[in-house]
């Protein structure tokens, strides 16, 4: 757990509920660092939550919202990095979404399409058997905002979106959440393939508290890998040292590293001058003000 | 045959220690014959099934999908198998009136969902749509398909190889009172009896489960969490049937993503007890091999 001291009030509380790339993995040798694909909730000070990400993480989140009060009524904002499978695919499992008195609002990018004509292609009765939320009248109030340049605001959190380079065909950001004084940027998919790549992700994580980025390949996988959308430890805790964050979290596991891996992953770290962590499921960390 | 369960939970794959024992992957389920290698559906299990096909140097198989419901053909873009240009897989499914086979998989890999459209993936794949009743011929073994009652167009199997059977009867309500199979030929005219369509599909599961060796179920509900819109099944509607058709061995499948393995095995020891002496149960596990 991350503290800078206690005082109270402006505090960020942030919680990893799905780590794994591409895939979730749910098998006993990934059960530390987790399976669920990626989804990570952050609570503002002032009540505000803010979900990053809805791969199937977000279905074991909408338990926990469910029975602290979403039964009755929520509101919260989802930011979609990108709409690979593995960060839209618990969408369809997320309970709140049913519930009458909840307002989701998305936000993301449908390349060309509306957000949620492209959401709602997941809902396609053909694949999929439940209830279609997408439509007026069945369960929560849906809103979707297109990412365009100007920061989204929330409560007293303020989100930078910037593009960067992951995939072909879909664009995919990172964000920065600047709450009162705490500072978070995550981006789960990218590539630095060359300087220029790294720009935005610099500018997202310029000086934060805690940057959780993508990790998908060892190093001594990555040059067998180059080219396939994501970073290596290194590439990761080398942009950490640039940007000059507080902490770095490696994220979005390859479904092919167990624990062991991603252990050993961390401790190739022991040394570095950037304090490095691996995502673990369930991991909480409160950034505080001084 | 050797039955090899890859993927054994229903919904969506869970990733919990609560789960570990039984496992989280969404259904997949190898068939081993003398002369081949049959597959029953796509979830997640599927990747784990790749991996060990390329161990053994398998450069074929035959993957029968029940229905194309997200956690039975999720796992199919990350079956590494796929990418290599040595390996040919047939495709099987139901016919469905407004959407074919090839387009279902393709739609799930579409831009902007997945980065590998499905023509570029190495493997050469055929596609093969069957009617209800269709009987079929592949790995050695003699195939039937029988449409169920779940929402869309979905179906079992039955495999018979030798003088074994087995049987995939998942997913379905089979004593469901409401009618959740669509694009059922006439269902939708005037004067369709909606109840004579789901003695048909009760009828379909008894053929399919009829004295077969090992029955793959779905049990996903206990009586107390049943809902009848989702289209499964109680784990007392198949004790029934197992009475009714006679199966040699039960297998609870299509566990609930809720179910613990404590759970699990709470159910298991109160169905040994309740089933017939003729009838062993066991519940899908992730790893288990079964030699018929
Ligand atoms: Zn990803
Ligand atoms: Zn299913």
């Amino acid at each position: 757990m991350l503290r800078h001291s206690s005082s109270k009030g402006c505090r960020l509380h942030i919680k990893l509920w799905g780590t794994r790339g591409t895939i979730p993995t749910p098998t006993p040798q990934t059960t530390r660092y987790g399976g669920n694909t990626p989804c990570v909730a952050v609570h503002a000070a002032d009540g505000e939550l803010i979900i990053l990400d809805a791969g199937i993480g977000l279905h074991w989140l909408g338990e926990e919202l469910l029975s602290n009060g979403f039964a009755d009524g929520g509101h919260a904002h989802i930011l979609l990095s990108h709409m690979h499978w593995g960060h839209i695919q618990g969408l369809p499992f997320f309970q709140p979404m049913l519930v009458r008195d909840c307002h989701i609002h998305l936000h993301g990018c449908g390349d060309g399409s509306p957000l949620m004509d492209v959401l709602h292609r997941q809902m396609e009765h053909t694949y999929c058997p439940v209830p279609d939320f997408f439509v007026d009248g069945v369960g929560a109030r849906l809103t979707a905002t297109d990412i365009g340049a100007a920061p989204i605001q929330v409560g007293v959190t303020t989100i930078t979106a910037r593009r960067v380079n992951h995939a072909p065909g879909v664009t995919t950001f990172g964000f920065r959440l600047d709450s009162c004084g705490q500072s978070l940027a995550y981006i789960p998919d990218v590539e630095y393939l060359e300087p220029g790549h790294r720009q935005p992700a610099l500018a997202l994580a310029e000086g934060v508290d805690l940057l959780i980025h993508d990790a998908h390949h060892t190093s001594a996988e990555y040059d067998g890998r180059r080219g396939g959308g994501h970073c290596s430890d290194a590439a990761a805790v080398e942009l950490a040292r640039m940007a000059g964050v507080g902490k770095i979290i490696l994220f979005h596991h390859h479904p092919d590293h167990d624990d062991d891996v991603i252990d050993s992953v961390v401790r190739d770290h022991a040394n570095s001058d950037v304090d490095v962590e691996a995502a673990s499921e369930q991991a909480e960390y409160i950034l505080e003000s001084r | 045959m050797k039955i090899r369960f890859w993927g054994v939970r229903g919904s969506f794959p869970v990733s919990s220690p609560n789960v570990s024992r039984y496992g989280g992957n969404t259904p997949c389920v190898e068939v081993e014959t003398g002369q081949g290698v049959i597959v029953i559906d796509a979830g997640t299990g599927i990747r784990g099934f790749g991996k060990s096909l390329l161990e053994r140097s398998g450069k074929h198989f035959d993957l029968l999908l029940s229905h194309a419901h997200w956690d039975h053909i999720q796992g199919f873009p990350h079956c590494e198998l796929l990418y290599r240009d040595d390996v040919t897989v047939t495709v099987h499914g139901l016919h469905h009136p407004r959407r074919t086979l090839a387009s279902i998989l393709e739609g799930q890999q579409q831009e902007p969902f997945h980065p590998v459209p499905l023509h570029e993936l190495g493997a050469s794949i055929d596609f093969v749509e069957h009617e209800d009743g269709d009987t079929f011929e592949i790995a050695g073994a003699r195939v039937t398909c029988r449409r169920l009652n779940h929402p869309g167009v979905a179906g079992g199997f039955r495999i018979e190889y030798g003088d074994r059977a087995f049987a995939y009867i998942c997913d379905t309500d089979l004593n469901g009172e409401h009618l959740l199979a669509t694009d059922l030929p006439g269902v939708d005219e005037p004067g369709a009896d909606p109840a004579a369509w789901l003695r048909r599909l009760r009828q379909s599961a008894c053929d399919l489960g009829h004295s077969a060796d090992l029955a793959v179920c779905d049990t996903f509900f206990l009586p107390e969490e049943y809902d009848p819109d989702w289209g499964h099944s109680r784990v007392d509607d198949f004790l029934g049937l197992a009475a009714e058709v006679g199966f040699g061995t039960m297998c609870l499948f299509h566990h609930r993503p809720s179910r613990s393995d404590d759970e699990l095995e709470d159910i298991v020891a109160d169905c040994r007890r309740r089933a017939g002496r003729d009838i062993q149960v066991l519940a899908a596990q992730e790893g288990l091999q079964v030699d018929l």
